[in-house]
């Protein structure tokens, strides 16, 4: 079941942080998807890295990662984005008699998912990969981009102590005397 | 605008050209380096997966820039060119900045075996590969090996390698210490009556020379080193340079051609800089722009007396484009054998880098640097599992502590039409015909790559991998890193671009000091030999152009 921002954020935070400041309280601003156009992205990271004692990939903000990477290194490829998503919905639509995407059940979602990742629709390949990519970029990638937030994943695979995606030394600066 | 003359233009400030500048500026020669990108200080590039060298998704953190540079890489499915940007794979990029490829490099600083000088001699002629020997030897280059470990700054275990040449002089670092990953590999391929020792690296294991030892962070590869540990030219030999006070560092300054004078010799080289040309004469040219960039730039260097690039007038230049057929394997273990201590790469044997069976080289094997997560995500993963789902992101919580790599350079096979080109209708931001790169590999490649990955599996098992599975290099395409071959050194001007001191054919003012003039690449990662090629060369010129 599709959950809202708020909610997503809220279960981070219950999941992860106790501790610590939570992330975006409100949803960070979107710039180039449109409100649903997210909730799309959503819908298919969280299929793509589902939740479980983790958050997924849609709820640890993939969505926004991908969001504002569109504004940024990946401008080129807008008219790919648009032409992909374009075939995309024209596809559900032909498979569903009308209906779009976010009305389909959470099972006919993940249906028509695993159907176009095994490569049954050659047209969506494509653009398949490129939000399964864009998807992995946004949950392991440093929460810097805006994806990966609370640092979901590292918290996951237990590598806080050693990221530090932001540039800035983790490590408590030199060690005089060399490797430990 | 024409600028005064100084003894020296080296164009590119990587692994060769730092080198030479040094040895020409101690040696009281007025040197311009010039270098097309700029230093890129550790506060910029960061510890940013996404924004390093291995990984450029969102972006090159050590140039070049996407914005302004192109090459045209023909595709092995249509056979035809098309364009790619520097951050794209295709690319085959180094990088474009102070250090070149060294400022964020994986820093294994090996020398190549006695035999990978010999290939030819070795395993006789190979059909359809261009396999020669150097026209050098380990023995003449061992002087120039020890003077780079020294310079530069190399850590590791003198004698700890049965199969290297013989060394006169031991590492001037003790090596950096096995992680628990390298330990159980060392422990596992004793039981299997292999060779196993600590890889010598150009990093700091205690403090030297001013700055700090490695503080065994897990970002290496790709990235700089935030305590500057990593030994690169540009922390190295390019200060060293400056400081004597007879070179000058020129930053953001591209290269478009080497000029000529009637006769045929260099007069020095045009640049762009700050968007204008300038001309900076010169009684000797070092071109070191790496393996792709420095035949474009002789390819790009026409002339009445050089109608068909800067030497090479017999077709040689920009042919035999190698790198290497890494292949390997990944192995599963029940405990978790990853303790977060980079660079994590720490343990090699060189088994089976000659006298494999039926086989031509090989390649060293060694553990690999960690494997940060989103590169584990997308590339770390066994056949039968699936690329997303539950089951998917199970396997990377359970297995990104539980798995490790083991991979090798596998030296490949030279082919004559493995090339750099230059496509005059395709340029870059300043109207410079771009790189035009055509590569497959030799069939023999993938035998090798398999035999190495096929080992690797077996250090794995016997270190207590309770799955692995292989990874083998395909034909499609090479020069995807290590660069090396298109200026190939030799004694013949007919069937190489370099005479063995690096200094071109045709033009006896102008020396190539990079990765182009290796005449094969080794089963070993090329920059130590690049930097002790350079010394010589270095040397060389000195010799032969010192003021009367």
């Amino acid at each position: 079941m599709p959950i809202t921002r708020r909610e997503a954020a809220a279960a981070v935070a219950t999941f992860i942080l106790p501790l610590e400041a939570q992330g975006p309280a409100e949803p960070p601003r979107l710039g180039f998807f449109t409100p649903n156009g997210a909730k799309l992205i959503e819908i298919i990271a969280n299929i793509l890295i589902p939740p479980d004692e983790f958050p997924g990939a849609g709820d640890a903000g993939a969505a926004y990662y991908i969001d504002k990477q569109m504004q940024g290194p990946y401008k080129d490829k807008l008219d790919m984005w648009r032409a992909g998503l374009f075939t995309f919905s024209s596809v559900v639509k032909h498979h569903y008699q009308g209906r779009s995407f976010l009305t389909l059940s959470p099972d006919e979602q993940k249906q028509f998912i695993d159907s176009i990742a095994q490569g049954s629709v050659p047209a969506l390949r494509g653009i398949f990969d490129f939000i399964y990519d864009l998807t992995l970029q946004g949950y392991f990638g440093s929460p810097e981009h805006g994806g990966n937030w609370q640092r979901t994943s590292w918290k996951m695979l237990r590598i806080e102590d050693v990221m530090d995606g932001d540039g800035h030394a983790a490590h408590g600066g030199a060690v005089k005397g060399g490797a430990k | 605008m024409k600028l005064d003359p100084v003894d020296a233009v080296v164009v590119g400030a990587g692994a060769g050209g730092g080198v030479v500048a040094y040895v020409l500026a101690r040696a009281g020669f007025r040197v311009v380096l010039l270098e097309r990108g700029r230093e890129i200080p550790f506060g910029e590039s960061g510890h940013d997966e996404l924004r390093s060298q291995r990984t450029t998704v969102l972006g090159n953190a050590f140039g070049p820039d996407d914005g302004y540079y192109a090459r045209q890489i023909r595709s092995p499915l249509t056979g035809r060119f098309y364009r790619v940007k520097p951050s794209e794979g295709a690319y085959n990029n180094v990088a474009a900045c102070v250090g070149g490829g060294t400022a964020s490099y994986g820093a294994m600083a090996w020398r190549f075996h006695p035999k990978d000088f010999q290939m030819l001699s070795s395993y006789g002629l190979v059909a359809g590969s261009t396999l020669a020997d150097w026209p050098i030897t380990y023995g003449d280059l061992e002087p120039y090996y020890e003077r780079a470990e020294h310079e530069i700054g190399v850590s590791g275990k003198a004698g700890a390698n049965p199969f290297e040449g013989p060394r006169k002089k031991g590492y001037p670092m003790p090596p950096l210490p096995y992680n628990q990953e390298a330990a159980r590999l060392a422990a596992g391929a004793r039981k299997l009556g292999w060779h196993p020792f600590p890889i010598p690296m150009a990093i700091n294991s205690v403090e030297r020379d001013g700055r700090a030892g490695c503080i065994a962070c897990p970002h290496c590869v790709g990235f700089g080193c935030e305590v500057d540990a990593k030994n690169g030219t540009q922390n190295t030999v390019i200060p060293r340079a400056v400081k004597t006070g007879n070179c000058t560092l020129l930053t953001e300054a591209v290269a478009k051609e080497i000029l000529t004078d009637a006769a045929g010799k260099a007069a020095g080289v045009a640049y762009y800089h700050q968007g204008r040309l300038q001309e900076q004469p010169a009684r000797v040219v070092v071109v070191a722009c790496s393996a792709t960039e420095t035949p474009r730039l002789l390819l790009n260097s026409k002339s009445k007396a050089h109608p068909s690039g800067l030497g090479n007038a017999n077709d040689w230049v920009g042919r035999n484009l190698q790198g290497h057929a890494y292949s390997g394997a990944y192995g599963l273990f029940e405990d978790e054998i990853f303790d977060g201590t980079g660079p994590a790469a720490r343990v090699a044997l060189c088994d089976f880098n000659h006298g494999n069976k039926g086989i031509a080289g090989g390649a060293m094997l060694a553990n690999e640097f960690i494997r940060l997560p989103y590169l584990f995500a997308r590339s770390v993963r066994p056949p039968r599992m699936p690329r997303y789902g539950l089951e998917f992101k199970k396997y990377v919580r359970d297995n990104y502590k539980r798995s490790a790599g083991v991979k090798g350079p596998v030296q490949e096979m030279p082919l004559w039409d493995n090339r750099v080109e230059v496509d005059p209708k395709v340029t870059d931001h300043w109207g410079i015909p771009v790189a035009a790169i055509t590569t497959r590999r030799h069939p023999r490649d993938a035998e090798t790559g398999r035999f190495i990955a096929e080992r690797a599996a077996e250090w794995l098992k016997a270190s207590g991998a309770r799955e692995t599975w292989l990874q083998v290099a395909n034909l499609n395409g090479t020069g995807g890193q290590h660069q090396a071959g298109t200026c190939r050194m030799g004694k013949d001007a007919k069937t190489s671009v370099t005479n063995p001191h690096g200094r071109l054919h045709g033009a006896d003012n102008v020396y190539v000091a990079d990765g182009s003039v290796l005449v094969t690449n080794g089963g070993f990662n090329p920059s130590l030999t690049i930097m002790a090629l350079a010394f010589r060369t270095g040397e060389r010129i000195v010799r032969d152009w010192r003021k009367a």
